[in-house]
C-alpha cells in the first residue's frame, strides 16, 4: 500500500529544544494554543487579543497564564 | 486585586518585555514561567514553518467562529418580507372567499354574523390587513 503521508522533511533534530516546545504546544487544548499563537506568532498585544475574541483583558491574561502553566507541565512530562 | 489577577498582570508584563528584547529578573514561579516564555519565543522564532501549521489551524478556527456568530445564513424565499406579506394577504382573501361560498342563507349572506353583508366582509379584510401592516411597521421600527 502506498504511503499517503506527506513527504515533507521532518523539521526537527534529536535534542532540539524547540521540538519539545512544539510538541507540548500541540498537546495543549485549542483555546490555550490560540492565545499563545496570537501573542507570539501573530504579535498581537493582550488588549488586541481581548478585542478580537470579545473577552475582557483580565480574562485573556488569565487564560494566557493558565496556558503557559499548562505548557510548563506538558514540557515537564515531555522532557 | 486578587493574587491570581496580580500574577496574571505580572506574567503578561514579563512576556511583553521579553518579546521586546529586555532581560527580566524574576523569582519563584514567575521566573519559571519566564523561562517557558523564552523557550516558546525562541521556538516560534526559529521554526516559522512549524508555527505556520498552528497559525493555519488557528485562522481556520477563527473563521469558523466568525461564521457561527456573525455571519447570517441566507434567508429562504418565504422569509423575505414582501413574499410573506403577499402570502398573508392571499391566505386572508382565500379564507374570506371560502366563507363567502359557504353562506348559510343561500343568497350570499350570513344571518347573525359580521359577514351578513358585503360591507362586513370588506370591513374584516380591512381590519386584518391593518393589523398586519401595523405589525410589520412595528417590526421594522424595532429592527432599525
Amino acid at each position: 500500500v502506498e504511503n499517503a503521508v506527506s513527504e515533507a522533511p521532518y523539521p526537527y533534530e534529536f535534542g532540539d529544544e524547540s521540538a519539545l516546545v512544539q510538541l507540548a504546544l500541540n498537546d495543549l487544548p485549542e483555546h490555550y494554543q490560540d492565545v499563545i499563537l496570537l501573542r507570539f506568532a501573530d504579535g498581537l498585544t493582550f488588549a488586541e487579543i481581548a478585542e478580537q475574541r470579545g473577552q475582557s483583558l483580565e480574562a485573556v491574561k488569565s487564560s494566557y497564564r493558565r496556558a503557559i502553566q499548562a505548557l510548563r507541565d506538558k514540557m515537564g512530562v515531555v522532557t | 486585586m486578587s493574587h491570581d489577577s496580580r500574577f496574571d498582570d505580572e506574567l503578561a508584563d514579563l512576556t511583553d518585555r521579553l518579546l521586546a528584547g529586555e532581560e527580566i529578573a524574576a523569582s519563584g514561579e514567575l521566573a519559571e514561567l519566564g523561562h517557558i516564555v523564552r523557550q516558546l519565543h525562541s521556538a516560534i522564532d526559529s521554526r516559522p514553518e512549524a508555527a505556520s501549521v498552528f497559525q493555519d489551524r488557528l485562522t481556520q478556527r477563527l473563521k469558523q467562529e466568525w461564521n457561527l456568530h456573525h455571519h447570517r445564513r441566507p434567508r429562504r424565499w418565504w422569509q423575505h418580507r414582501p413574499v410573506a406579506l403577499v402570502a398573508a394577504v392571499t391566505l386572508v382573501l382565500f379564507v374570506v372567499a371560502i366563507i363567502g361560498l359557504r353562506d348559510n342563507n343561500g343568497d350570499g349572506t350570513f344571518s347573525g354574523t359580521a359577514l351578513d353583508s358585503p360591507a362586513g366582509v370588506v370591513g374584516i379584510v380591512v381590519i386584518v390587513l391593518g393589523i398586519g401592516l401595523v405589525a410589520l411597521w412595528l417590526r421594522r421600527r424595532q429592527g432599525s
